[in-house]
Formats: C-alpha cells, sequence, structure tokens
C-alpha cells in the first residue's frame, strides 16, 4: 500500500515538475565520476565488503559495486562511498 | 581541513568494532546520529573508524545491543591533550605564559621595515626614529603618526613625507625623499679650461671662451686649452667663463713591486657560538667562549625568527669562527705578475673611468731580488679639461 502511495506521488511530482525526492521521499543519488557516490534518504546498510555495498532505500536495494570500496561518512539520512565504482544498480525483489 | 580541525577540537577517538553483523553497528550509528569516517574494513566481522568523543561514548553505551565490542585505539585532540597537561602542571603553566607572551608581545613593534629611501641610509632613518622614542619594543599602539612625522621631517630634511605603520609587531616606515633641483652652470666667474694632464687633443667643444688648442696639437699638464680672457682689440680685454669639453688621447705608466714570498691562510679548526637576541638583550649559549691570541676569520649570520610570517622578537645569532695559521709561499713570477697587473688595472681603472676609458694596455716585468717590478703602460681616451678661476685685482 506504501509502495503504491509512494509511485502515485512520484507521477504527481513529475507531472507538476516538483522533487520527487522532497516530495514523494525517494532517495536522491549523486555520483561524482566513478569515485564517489552520495546518497540521501537511505534506511540503512544491508551489506559492506571492499566489493559490494547494498544500501537500502525507500525505492529499493541500492546496490555499488567496485573496488576498494569504503564507507567515508554515514548519517542517518545520507551515505558516502568512495573508491573506484564500477556499477551502481537497482536490486530487483 | 576545517572539519579535520573541528574534529580535533571536540576530541576524536579511533575504534575497532568487531561484531557478527558490522553493518548492523553502522545502521545504529545512522540511527542515533553518531558520526564516524575513515572506515576501515579490517575482515568480515571488524572495522575499524573514527568517531567524535561524544559519539564514542554513546557508542560504547549501545554496543551490547548489536553484539558487538568496540575497543578505543587511539585517543587525540584538544580534550585529550588538556586532559594529559592535567599531570603536568608546570607544563601548562608555561604552554600559557608563553601563550601570553605571544599575545603580548604583539603589541609592541620588534622589527622595521623601512621603505621609499635612496639616498638617504636607513639607519639614519632609524636613529633618528630612536631618538624619538620609536625603536625596538617600543608600545606600537600609541605613536602620534602627525607628531612624529614633524620632528623626524625637522630632524632630516632630506625627507618631505614620513608615515608609520604598525602591522602587528612590525613597523613599516615609508618615506619620501626631497627631490633637489639640479645646479645651473655659473658662466659669471671668470675662469680658464686648463690641461688636467698631458695627452694629444683629439676633440674640443668650447661652450664659452677662446679656443687656444686645436685636434691633433699635443698639450701639456696645466696648459690652457679654452682662456676666459679675450682680446676685443678695440675695447681692451673682455673676462668670460672658458667653458667647455676637450677629449684627448692619455698615456699611463703605473708600477708595483710583488714580493715573491707571500703569505697563505691556512685553517685549522672551526668554532660555533649561538645566542639568542630578545630586542636588545642577548643571552649567549656558551658564556666561557672568549677566544685570545689566536688569529681567525668571523662570520656572522643572524635569522630573525617568524610565526606563519608573523616576525617574532626573537633572533638566532650564529658566529662562527674559523681558525687559521699563517704559511710562507713562494710565487711563480706568473702569479706575482698576474697580482701585480690586476692591482694596477683596478687603480688605472678608478684613476680613468670618470674621465673616459682605457684603450689598450702592455705590462712590461722585471725581477729585481725577492720581488718583481710590474709596470702597466696604458693608452686611454679621456677628458683632460678643468675649470681654473681666474683672479682679478679689485
Amino acid at each position: 500500500m506504501e509502495k503504491r502511495g509512494r509511485k502515485v506521488l512520484a507521477e504527481f511530482a513529475e507531472r507538476f515538475d516538483l522533487p520527487a525526492d522532497i516530495v514523494a521521499g525517494l532517495p536522491h543519488l549523486e555520483m561524482v565520476g566513478s569515485r564517489e557516490v552520495y546518497l540521501e534518504q537511505h534506511t540503512g546498510i544491508l551489506s559492506y565488503s571492499e566489493e559490494r555495498i547494498d544500501a537500502n532505500t525507500p525505492a529499493g536495494v541500492l546496490r555499488i559495486c567496485g573496488e576498494k570500496l569504503r564507507l567515508t561518512a554515514m548519517t542517518a539520512q545520507e551515505l558516502r562511498v568512495g573508491g573506484s565504482i564500477r556499477s551502481v544498480e537497482w536490486v530487483a525483489l | 581541513m576545517i572539519r579535520d580541525l573541528v574534529n580535533r577540537l571536540h576530541g576524536q577517538v579511533q575504534v575497532r568494532v568487531e561484531c557478527a553483523f558490522p553493518e548492523r553497528v553502522m545502521n545504529l550509528c545512522a540511527a542515533h546520529n553518531l558520526r564516524f569516517w575513515d572506515l576501515c574494513r579490517e575482515d568480515e566481522h571488524t572495522f575499524t573508524c573514527v568517531l567524535r568523543r561524544r559519539d564514542y561514548r554513546l557508542l560504547r553505551r549501545m554496543a551490547p545491543r548489536a553484539q558487538a565490542s568496540v575497543t578505543p585505539l587511539r585517543r587525540s585532540g584538544a580534550p585529550y591533550f588538556f586532559l594529559r597537561l592535567r599531570a603536568r602542571p608546570v607544563l601548562a603553566v608555561g604552554a600559557a605564559a608563553v601563550g601570553l607572551w605571544l599575545m603580548l608581545g604583539t603589541f609592541f613593534i620588534w622589527d622595521f621595515q623601512v621603505e621609499g629611501n635612496k639616498t638617504v641610509p636607513t639607519e639614519t632613518i632609524l636613529r633618528a626614529l630612536e631618538r624619538q622614542g620609536v625603536g625596538i619594543g617600543s608600545f606600537g599602539l600609541s605613536l602620534d603618526g602627525e607628531d612624529l612625522r614633524n620632528r623626524i621631517l625637522l630632524e632630516i630634511p632630506e625627507l618631505v613625507w614620513l608615515t608609520v605603520n604598525v602591522s602587528g609587531c612590525r613597523a613599516q616606515v615609508q618615506v619620501r625623499e626631497r627631490v633637489t633641483v639640479p645646479e645651473g652652470v655659473d658662466r659669471s666667474p671668470p675662469s680658464n679650461l686648463v690641461a688636467r694632464r698631458g695627452g694629444l687633443v683629439l676633440e674640443i667643444h668650447a661652450f664659452s671662451g677662446i679656443k687656444c688648442v686645436v685636434p691633433g696639437m699635443s698639450v701639456e699638464e696645466g696648459q690652457i686649452l679654452l682662456a676666459g680672457v679675450e682680446d676685443t682689440g678695440t675695447f681692451g680685454a673682455r673676462t668670460t667663463a672658458g667653458l667647455g669639453e676637450v677629449t684627448a688621447r692619455t698615456w699611463h705608466t703605473l708600477a708595483t713591486r710583488v714580493p715573491l714570498l707571500a703569505q697563505r691562510k691556512v685553517y685549522t679548526g672551526e668554532k660555533q657560538a649561538l645566542s639568542l637576541i630578545f630586542g636588545k638583550k642577548r643571552i649567549k649559549f656558551f658564556p666561557n667562549s672568549s677566544i685570545e691570541g689566536r688569529r681567525y676569520d668571523k662570520i656572522t649570520t643572524r635569522k630573525q625568527l617568524s610565526f606563519l610570517g608573523i616576525p617574532l622578537p626573537v633572533s638566532v645569532e650564529r658566529e662562527t669562527f674559523r681558525f687559521y695559521e699563517t704559511q710562507r709561499l713562494s710565487l711563480s713570477a706568473s702569479d706575482a705578475a698576474a697580482r701585480g697587473e690586476q692591482a694596477l688595472t683596478q687603480y688605472l681603472r678608478a684613476v680613468v673611468s670618470p674621465y673616459g676609458e682605457i684603450c689598450s694596455t702592455r705590462t712590461d716585468l722585471r725581477t729585481l731580488g725577492d720581488t718583481l717590478e710590474v709596470t702597466l703602460r696604458a693608452e686611454c681616451e679621456e677628458e683632460i679639461g678643468v675649470t681654473v678661476p681666474i683672479y682679478m685685482s679689485p
């Protein structure tokens, strides 16, 4: 139910040109080249290793793959991952 | 960098966390807003990270909930530094005293920088300032710039403007020098232009007076080149200033004797002495370093200490004493000739340069016992005219 509500809000935000991350509470993702990933509105880390980091978000699980990955900073809302990033993908559950 | 500085001010702890599921500890930290950074995974169940001092305490309390153990590895930052100082009160008092001294020291002048002077020596300006009570160690905030300027300008008439800007413990003295009006040529007193030395006249330019020589004539020392007395033919003699330029070819002969036995310095050792200079006070580190009865070269180097570009009122002076003994050395004829020629050429250049230039030189050598006589013969082109006043009976 909650997932459906979020989808409706996301569509609403898209139609009215509103930021979906604020209106629908969707995660906001930024990348700096292949060196750093910045993720807002995560809900925790599911797995952590130097090759793979899985972060839980309201929109699903975000998988960051690469080499020498490290968690440079983490707060309740934000997550910053450094290292040599090879791929960022949404994991289908 | 600023964040690192803030973290160090708050105090930070590097910890090792051991847990079956390290992600749980990370999520726990994130959920309770415990900031951590420099996370480094050691193995599957262990990682290290750095937290603030306050967050470390919270994590230590919460760790059992995540079935984790937290071990502190390294503590750093201001709170831990002061905790360590608590056990050493003298050191803490000393550090505070140094800080206070440095802070108070910035209110006083410890360094002068003089700008804008070309002909007036810096020393003269600094001495004048010192006579007005502005020197090393003066209180920088109480300077009355206008009063100081009025007094210094009276004392040094070559200056037309002066200002003293105090920045930290450095006083920047900016001056402007007076531009003197060039003196005009005085054509009123009657004078002759005579030859300063003998030679062959090459060129003559007369501004006033009567030409007594022509190019190609040889003249002797004291001979009149441009006369200041003119016979008008009808009204008798008329006096004027004999002014002009006469260029002539001249010949110089200089001789010197160079001993073939000389003395040479042989350095036997070295000694250094350090001293600290606070303003005008000197503290010697080697009080019993007096040197008597030995020959030495003394080299002094002084360096003013500075902190982040701000000059401190402390200078380090290093005195190096290089002891030597003299050894008799016999010079070869060629070395002695080179020495003699160098000395004679230097002297000749000093004599001729203000008036002209040296065209060619020739050196003759003659051995006289233990000495070598070096004779330098030079051909030069130079201005030979010199003004001599004509004294007239009243």
